[in-house]
């Protein structure tokens, strides 16, 4: 029985909460492996997290000038990365099997400054320094033909049809698990459309809302269209091609179990 | 018995803790400009922040998360981070303000420059929110903030007439020296002072350090809907007192002390004493719930750790906002720029932004996913769209009235 989860809606954006109940930040992208053959549908191997991730996902010129300060200021050239079996469970906010110290999301200078301080306290151990558990950045298995794409990358990008009609932009990211193992989270297809305001604040999953809302946003709201991955031909420089054109494409079903 | 006693406390607490240095300024002023033509507007604000804030306290009660955490799930990280820089900027200029009032009370009592001050308030305020504990703190500035009662004595000792003063406050008239701009300028100014978007963020995220549950909405409530409008009651004084004492006299009130001179006129010294207790206690109270409310909204977007109820050391991030902010904010007022027309600026453009705040919170307090069967009823929801109405409306005029009315200098 697979799940249906909506990237953007319902796992980015969302508080990762580790083992201990402290919070390890914000899903701020997703990483996609890219298995190199364009038919064949991307997994999600790890959620990324830290202000470069987010950077990267601000696809504007203030996002690309934070992305450069960023990256000066804190010296990386990646984003700290939580391998999907890091993740106990996926609901309202991200639980992890692990503890939010032997992740390597960056505290350690700061923790250092404020342990200056009288009162800080420190009774945990071992964070103040960045040793400890380092997950890979770009390491991992290198198959021929595997890239990893951040999950961003799709989201807000052009799609034009065969004819190079444009069809929309790229809402959202349907994903489905097909198996007991959140590793086996693929991408299943993407939600596109010309206006979403409605949808991202819930109007078509249970939000109720006040009716004046729900009338603004509502009827201004999600006009999606369901592409199945499939159905891309190719994707180049934030523009993906489909084959076929906008009229055959289905309304998008709603994500859940 | 204990429970009766901890809601009477929490009451109290949110009497003492509703005035602070933008409801001094708004109140003083528009008392003694307009008499009390504005009065309705301060009953707007305080409806108004009675149902916000117990939307605020029941989605951090039920949820678990306080708003601004929810803020960036509901409105995405691109209009989550311009929403953030704008309460932000607000929330800091509201900090210097802040700050500001409690130099300028130290300095009505003891006559020492306020810019003296100004370093040692900002190092008390960072100690308190770096040591004290999260509900001792809350309810010390709380209860002595109750001191302000003197002002509402002070009128009642005054013997006006009260029919006269009820018909002024029920028949608002634009006084001939005044422009209509000004007037719907400080109308705004005024309703940005009862419905600061600070509190908001700081009275959910109070709730989470507090670990308020499911069982703890009906004290919420109680304190909410009791102890926000005899608040506001404090603040109707302060304007009445203006009313009263200044407008006659044709003082505009461009210093703080003036908004004690009421008092001192009615009850003398012990009355001033009382009074500036009051200011003190008031704007120090705010000045921690800003300090506070800056590092909350910054850690909430970005996921970290956030909380006293944490050790310092591990929410080292939060800390380091709330430190750097408070050291801004005391870096603002040294630019000597007049703390009062700081605070003017502050609560004028407070009420541009509440659109920002209110509506990601309508929408997460309809949602059934957070709150599950405790979402917002038919009429508060009627209520609480109304309001987000006015509120953008005034949001709109907002600039073309500061320019019209000259920042209601003319």
């Amino acid at each position: 029985m697979a799940r249906r989860l909506d990237a953007a809606l319902e796992l980015l954006d969302r508080q990762l909460v580790d083992k201990d109940g402290r919070l390890a930040g914000k899903v701020d992208d997703l990483e996609l492996t890219d298995p190199g053959d364009i038919l064949e549908q991307p997994r999600v191997t790890a959620i990324l997290t830290g202000p470069d991730a987010l950077a990267g996902r601000l696809h504007t010129r203030f996002g690309r000038w934070l992305q450069g300060v960023v990256l000066r200021l804190l010296a990386r050239q990646a984003p700290s990365r939580v391998p999907l079996g890091q993740v106990e469970a996926i609901g309202s906010s991200i639980r992890l099997r692990v503890a939010a110290g032997r992740l390597d999301t960056g505290q350690g200078w700061t923790r250092q400054l404020v342990s200056w301080l009288p009162g800080a306290d420190d009774a945990v151990t071992g964070l103040a320094h960045d040793s400890g558990v380092q997950p890979d950045r770009h390491q991992g298995p290198r198959g021929l033909g595997t890239t990893r794409v951040p999950l961003g990358d799709l989201l807000g990008a052009e799609v034009v049809d065969q004819h190079g009609r444009a069809v929309g932009k790229v809402h959202d990211v349907r994903l489905e698990q097909a198996g007991p193992e959140l590793a086996s989270l693929r991408v299943e297809g993407l939600i596109v459309g010309r206006r979403a305001l409605g949808a991202r604040f819930g109007f078509g999953r249970g939000v109720r809302g006040p009716s004046l809302l729900r009338l603004v946003f509502g009827s201004l709201g999600h006009d999606g269209r369901y592409v199945a991955w499939r159905r891309i031909r190719s994707i180049r420089d934030r523009q993906i091609r489909i084959a076929g054109t906008a009229d055959d494409l289905p309304a998008p079903q709603p994500s859940g179990d | 018995m204990r429970k009766l006693l901890e809601i009477a406390l929490g009451i109290l607490t949110a009497i003492g803790g509703f005035v602070d240095i933008g409801d001094l300024v708004a109140s003083t002023e528009t008392g003694a400009r307009f008499g009390l033509g504005l009065a309705w507007v301060l009953l707007v604000g305080v409806v108004g922040i009675v149902i916000y804030a117990e939307m605020a306290g029941r989605v951090a009660s039920v949820s678990g998360r306080a708003v601004f955490d929810l803020v960036r799930e509901r409105l995405g990280a691109g209009a989550g981070l311009l929403n953030l820089a704008a309460s932000f900027f607000i929330t800091l200029l509201t900090l210097a303000a802040e700050i500001g009032g409690v130099a300028l009370s130290l300095q009505l009592a003891t006559s020492v420059n306020y810019l003296l001050f100004v370093p040692v308030v900002g190092l008390l305020v960072w100690l308190v929110c770096w040591r004290v504990r999260f509900e001792l703190m809350d309810n010390a500035v709380g209860l002595l903030g109750l001191a302000l009662i003197v002002v509402a004595v002070a009128v009642w000792r005054a013997h006006p007439d009260w029919g006269a003063m009820l018909h002024s406050a029920t028949h608002p008239v634009v006084p001939t020296t005044e422009s209509h701009a000004a007037y719907w300028y400080f109308a705004i100014a005024l309703l940005g002072s009862a419905m600061t978007p600070y509190e908001v963020f700081f009275f959910s995220s109070g709730a989470v350090e507090q670990r308020w549950t499911r069982s703890d909405l009906l004290v919420n409530r109680l304190n909410v809907y009791i102890g926000f409008p005899l608040g506001g009651l404090l603040a109707l004084a302060l304007m009445a007192a203006a009313a009263l004492v200044l407008e006659p006299l044709g003082i505009d009130p461009s210093h703080l002390s003036q908004a004690a001179l009421p008092t001192s006129l009615v009850l003398g010294r012990l009355g001033l004493a009382l009074a500036l207790l009051g200011f003190f206690a008031c704007t120090f109270g705010a000045s921690l719930e800003t300090a506070l409310s800056c590092g909350y909204s910054i850690a909430q977007y970005f996921g970290w750790q956030w909380g006293k109820f944490v050790k310092p050391a591990q929410a080292p991030r939060f800390q380091l906002a709330v430190l750097v902010s408070i050291a801004l904010g005391v870096g603002l007022v040294l630019t000597t720029l007049d703390p009062v027309r700081l605070t003017e600026y502050a609560i004028v453009l407070s009420a541009a932004a509440l659109p920002l705040t209110y509506l990601p919170l309508l929408i997460v307090a309809n949602d059934p996913a957070y709150l599950g069967d405790k979402v917002n009823s038919r009429l508060s929801n009627a209520i609480a769209s109304l309001y987000l109405v006015v509120l953008v409306l005034a949001s709109v005029a907002t600039i073309p009235l500061m320019i019209a009315s000259r920042a209601g200098g003319g």
